[in-house]
C-alpha cells in the first residue's frame, strides 16, 4: 500500500502520509497506522485514527 | 436583521434570519461590566459598586433567563456555511480580547494607585477575576477554530486568567475523554464541586502538559521548546503580572492570586455542570463510544447563552467542536439543565441542593441504567 491521504470525518483535518505533519511531530512517510493508538484528531479531538477516511475511498482498517 | 438565503433550482429558496444577530453584542458588555463598576466607584466613592458585576451574573442573569425564557431556534443546515462565513460574528469574539486586557489593566491600576480598602481590593479581585474567567469562554471559542489568527488570539486572551494550558487541555484532552472517569474536567455522580475542583484543576494542568510533551517528543523536541503552545500563553501571562507588580506595587500580588483563582473557579463551575454524572459506554474493543449528544447537559436560556457564546448548547459543541458559536443547534430530547449557567453555578455551590435537583435528572436521562452513570470507576 502506497502513501495515502486521510481525512477526519468530523472536521476535515487532512493528513498526507507523504508529507507528514510537522506540528504533530510526524515526519514525511509516517503512516497513519503508526500513530499512537490513543491518537485523536488534533483539530476536533473527537475522532480517533481508526475513524479517519482515506481520500478516494477505503476506510482505515489496519489493526493496531 | 440579516436574512441568509440559499437559492435552489426547482425548489423554493431556503431562508434564515438570525434573531440573535445583534444581541450577540451583549458579549462585549461582559468584560466591560467590571470596568463600569470601577468607574462608578471612582465617581461616587462607594466601593459597593465593585460587587455589581457579581450581583449581575448571579442575581440579575437568572431572573432575566427566567423572564426572557428559552430559544430553540436553529439555522437550517444548508445555511450553516453562510452563517459561519459571516465575519460579523467572529469580529465580535476578536473585539472582546482587548477588552479583557483593558479591564484587567484598569483593575490593577485601581488597586495599586487608588485609596481602596482591603475589602474593596478583595471585591475587585473577585469581580474582575470571575469575569476574566469568561475570557476562557472566548479563548474556548477561538481556540477551537482552524484559522491561525484565531488560535493566536485564544492563546493571548488566555493570558488574562493565566490559564494558557486550557487550549491544549480542552481541545485534545477534554474533547477526547469527555464523560469518562478518565476526564478530570467531567464531574462524577455524587461528586460535589469542591471535590471536583481539587481533581479538575491539577488534573487539567497535568493532562495539558503531558499532551504537549508527547506532541513535542514525537518531533524530537523538549517540552521546554519554544514551540510549546502552553508556554506561549504562560509567557504573556507572566510578563503581564511582573509588569503589574513592578508598576503598581506588592499589593498586586494578593490581588492577582485571588483574581486568577476566581477566573479558574469560573471555568471549574462550567466544567462541573456540563457533563455531570454522564458516562460513555466502553465497546468490546475497550474503546469508549464516540461522544454523543446525550453526554452533555444543555440549556437554551437566551440571556446566559448570549453572554457565553452559545456554550450552553453544549451537545452540539461536543459533536462538532469546530462549529462556530452562531451555528450551534438545539436538539429535542437532550439532557436539559433546569436553568442557565448562572443559576446552575449557584446550585452547584450548594451541593445538597445540586444533588437534589440533578441526581434525579441524571437517572431520568440514563433511563435508570447505572452502566451509563459516571461514578468515577474506570470501566473494565
Amino acid at each position: 500500500m502506497g502513501e495515502a491521504i486521510w481525512r477526519c470525518p468530523e472536521c476535515e483535518w487532512i493528513y498526507d502520509e507523504a508529507r507528514g505533519d510537522a506540528a504533530e511531530g510526524f515526519g514525511p512517510g509516517t503512516a497513519l497506522s503508526d500513530f499512537p493508538s490513543d491518537w485523536s484528531c488534533p483539530d476536533c479531538g473527537v475522532r480517533h485514527k481508526g475513524e479517519f477516511e482515506r481520500e478516494g475511498g477505503d476506510r482505515f482498517t489496519k489493526k493496531t | 436583521m440579516k436574512t441568509f438565503t440559499l437559492e435552489r433550482a426547482g425548489a423554493a429558496p431556503i431562508q434564515y434570519t438570525d434573531k440573535k444577530r445583534w444581541l450577540w453584542l451583549a458579549s462585549l458588555a461582559l468584560p466591560a461590566l467590571p470596568l463600569g463598576a470601577i468607574a462608578a466607584t471612582l465617581a461616587t466613592g462607594s466601593e459597593w459598586f465593585l460587587l455589581a458585576p457579581l450581583v449581575f451574573f448571579y442575581g440579575i442573569v437568572p431572573i432575566l433567563d427566567a423572564l426572557v425564557g428559552e430559544d430553540t431556534d436553529n439555522p437550517p443546515e444548508e445555511l450553516v456555511p453562510q452563517l459561519s462565513a459571516d465575519r460579523f460574528y467572529r469580529y465580535l469574539t476578536y473585539a472582546t480580547v482587548p477588552l479583557y486586557f483593558v479591564t484587567l489593566i484598569a483593575a490593577a491600576w485601581f488597586v495599586g494607585t487608588q485609596a481602596v480598602s482591603a475589602w474593596g481590593i478583595l471585591a475587585v479581585a473577585l469581580a474582575v477575576g470571575f469575569y476574566s474567567g469568561s475570557a476562557i469562554t472566548v479563548g474556548h471559542e477561538l481556540g477551537h477554530k482552524k484559522e491561525k489568527l484565531e488560535r493566536w488570539l485564544a492563546k493571548i486572551v488566555l493570558a488574562v486568567p493565566a490559564y494558557g494550558h486550557f487550549w491544549v487541555e480542552h481541545n485534545r484532552g477534554h474533547h477526547r475523554d469527555v464523560a469518562t472517569p478518565e476526564d478530570p474536567a467531567s464531574s462524577r455522580f455524587g461528586e460535589n464541586i469542591y471535590a471536583f475542583a481539587r481533581r479538575e484543576m491539577p488534573g487539567a494542568l497535568r493532562r495539558a502538559w503531558t499532551l504537549e510533551k508527547e506532541r513535542l517528543a514525537r518531533a524530537g523536541k523538549s517540552a521546554w521548546s519554544r514551540e510549546n503552545e502552553i508556554l506561549h500563553s504562560w509567557a504573556i501571562a507572566a510578563a503581564l503580572r511582573v509588569v503589574f507588580v513592578v508598576a503598581f506595587g506588592p499589593v498586586l500580588i494578593p490581588f492577582l492570586l485571588v483574581h486568577d483563582f476566581l477566573a479558574w473557579w469560573s471555568l471549574t463551575s462550567a466544567n462541573y455542570i456540563e457533563h455531570y454524572g454522564l458516562l460513555r459506554r466502553k465497546g468490546p474493543d475497550g474503546k469508549y463510544e464516540n461522544p454523543k449528544p446525550h453526554h452533555s447537559w444543555n440549556s437554551n436560556h437566551v440571556v446566559s447563552n448570549l453572554i457565553s457564546f452559545h456554550l450552553e448548547r453544549h451537545s452540539d459543541h461536543h459533536a462538532h467542536p469546530t462549529r462556530r458559536y452562531q451555528a450551534l443547534r438545539h436538539f429535542e430530547e437532550l439532557p436539559q439543565l433546569p436553568g442557565g449557567y448562572s443559576l446552575m453555578f449557584l446550585l452547584a455551590y450548594l451541593p445538597p441542593l445540586w444533588f437534589r435537583v440533578m441526581n434525579p435528572r441524571v437517572m431520568q436521562v440514563v433511563g435508570g441504567d447505572l452502566e451509563r452513570v459516571n461514578f468515577g470507576k474506570v470501566a473494565a
